[in-house]
């Protein structure tokens, strides 16, 4: 918690508007939310953005990654009849299919142990997999107010 | 010939069997468990897959993941070493059902010999000795009428029963009334079956073993006896040789006589071993059959020059056996080195291996998957290595096998190692004097006396 104040800190103290810092699995992102909504979206593109300069609220917002695993050996299917595929920045929930594993003909639904956005995926379909190996990441988020 | 074999095991008989592919120029794939993942094995072969966590039954013997570890790489055959899924028959058919060369002896075969009743049966059809019994018995009568046919002592066992429960060894005829009642209650309570089973006791025996490889075309070889007498109460053998000491030549021939046509009779394939027990009056009986590699082969290796998993190999690839003749050069011992502590009734150690340092020299080779560093898991079989010694005679064996045990090292974990180097140096051990009641007498006289 030290460190996440200290962070906290040097996001207030600084010109930044946002710091991750990822440590193993785990990941903090610290935001400064100004009074102007960030740009987004396309208008946004290629504009020179000016920071605000005083931030009003100072929010830390921390997620962690879970690191999603096959129980299996097997050939990993991204989706099943053309249904269920997920793509990075999708939002899973809690048990929620999110790939397959073909093992000896048996069909083993990998499922999101939490709610979470899908940050990385690491297998292609038709790709082997063993036991324990790690086939998408997901950033699980859960923030506090300061 | 296999180009990629998955080997289905672990620890120095995984590393054993990679060192034979690698030879025939044979890709490999290991399997590990969590908890081996910076184990030998998986770092010896061409790839490694990862099966499941580390309790053995998620892993080692998790068939699926096994044999879908075989289909992802393309692995040909399935080598399983000994222990964890080498005698088990519905995993050669699960094998062969995904066309994948099971390294064994057919499933049928396998299921045959591993049903005591049944390889009993089929020995006495082939005309094997076994150990003289009689079954059915109900009354008194019929106990007293059977144990003097065998003569005594004899031993009273449950008809149902297994895993050595309700064992009592009577010596006399008053002994054998007074235990009659009482056995026969204990196995209707233990199994729901009275029934009895009378077998000749033998007292002192030693546990003598042959090496059998038979190919897919009829040709069976045997390769020697190996001596394994020097075991504990729960017939763990510590140390292993051959040939084996004082056995005549005639007596020899007799049990490998014996040993090559019980495999012909059950159309045995593949390498195996037939065990027997030697009584003091020289008879012997067929006990067993093991359908795969024993940890103890080596030995035979050094005395006839054989590399018999490479033989293996062959032979599950179809060829034909091509020695027509073993011959026999010399003495070999093997000393089984384990984390088991027997100041502790042989308890399990785990822990890490602090300092190493493994003996070499003429005549040693070691058998091992331990290194400076390695951390010896709590969940499988305790063995971390095997030392093998070779000589000219058995003296000289002996003499290498002091010097190597001297020269080993080993920090971290409990081990057999100063027991081995008290038997070496008994009188009775370097007489050759053995039998079953050996190292019991041993560790009584250390541990009682």
């Amino acid at each position: 918690m030290d460190l996440l104040q200290e962070l906290v800190k040097i996001v207030k103290d600084s010109g930044i508007g946002e710091l991750t810092v990822r440590v193993g699995d785990w990941r903090v992102t610290i935001r400064k939310h100004s009074l102007v909504p960030p740009p987004t979206g396309a208008g946004a593109a290629g504009k020179v953005e000016e920071r605000s300069p005083a931030p009003t609220v100072a929010e830390e917002k921390t997620s962690r990654t879970v690191p999603v695993k096959s129980g299996w050996v097997g050939i990993v299917k991204r989706s099943l009849d053309g249904k269920g595929l997920v793509r990075v920045g999708d939002t899973v929930r809690k048990g929620q299919t999110i790939c397959w594993v073909d093992s000896l003909g048996i069909t083993n639904e990998v499922r999101a142990p939490e709610n979470g956005r899908i940050v990385e995926i690491l297998v292609e379909d038709g790709q082997p997999v063993e036991y324990g190996q790690v086939v998408m990441s997901l950033e699980v988020e859960t923030s506090e107010s300061q | 010939m296999f180009r990629k074999i998955l080997v289905a095991n672990r620890g120095e008989i995984a590393v054993r069997v990679i060192r034979a592919c690698q030879e025939l120029g044979i890709r490999t794939v290991a399997v590990y468990s969590e908890a081996d993942r910076d184990a030998a094995h998986t770092h010896l072969a061409d790839e490694a897959i990862c099966i499941g966590p580390p309790p053995a039954k998620d892993s080692y013997l998790n068939v699926a993941n096994i044999i879908a570890a075989a289909i992802v790489t393309g692995s040909e055959a399935i080598h399983p070493g000994y222990g964890f899924l080498s005698e088990d028959s519905r995993f050669a058919e699960i094998c062969q059902h995904y066309r994948i060369k099971f390294i064994g002896p057919k499933p049928e075969t396998i299921r045959a010999m591993g049903d005591k009743v049944q390889a009993r049966q089929l020995a006495v059809k082939a005309g094997v000795p076994v150990i003289p019994g009689r079954d059915h018995i109900q009354s008194e009568r019929e106990a007293t009428a059977a144990a003097a046919e065998l003569g005594y002592p004899v031993l009273i066992k449950a008809a149902a029963g297994g895993g050595g429960r309700g064992i009592r060894i009577v010596h006399s005829e008053t002994e054998l009334i007074r235990n009659l009642s009482l056995a026969r209650s204990e196995s209707e309570a233990a199994f729901g079956n009275g029934a009895l089973y009378l077998e000749k006791y033998l007292e002192e025996p030693r546990h003598i073993e042959i090496q059998i490889l038979a190919d897919e075309h009829g040709n069976i070889l045997a390769l020697g006896e190996r001596e394994c007498s020097v075991q504990n109460v729960r017939h763990q053998k510590l140390i292993e040789e051959a040939p084996a000491p004082g056995l005549t030549p005639q007596a020899r021939e007799r049990i490998a006589r014996s040993a090559m046509r019980l495999c012909a009779a059950v159309g045995y394939t593949s390498a195996g071993t037939c065990e027997f027990l030697v009584s003091r009056d020289g008879h012997f009986y067929f006990i067993e059959m093991n359908t795969r590699i024993q940890v103890e082969h080596p030995v035979t290796e050094m005395v006839t020059g054989i590399d018999l998993i490479k033989e293996q190999i062959r032979l599950a690839a179809g060829e034909r056996l091509s020695i027509r003749q073993v011959e026999m050069r010399g003495h070999s011992l093997e000393c089984r080195l384990t984390a088991e502590d027997p100041d502790r009734n042989f308890a399990p150690d785990s822990g890490t291996i602090t300092r190493l340092r493994l003996p070499a020299g003429p005549g040693v080779r070691v058998d091992t998957h331990i290194y400076e560093g390695y951390w010896v898991p709590p969940f499988y079989d305790p063995l971390l290595a095997k030392i093998i010694t070779h000589g000219r005679d058995r003296n000289e064996a002996i003499a290498r096998m002091r010097r190597a045990l001297r020269e080993f090292v080993i920090e971290g974990v409990k081990t057999t190692l100063p027991l081995h180097q008290r038997l070496l140096e008994h009188t009775r051990f370097v007489k050759g004097d053995l039998s079953t009641a050996f190292l019991p007498r041993f560790l009584a006289e250390e541990y009682q006396g």
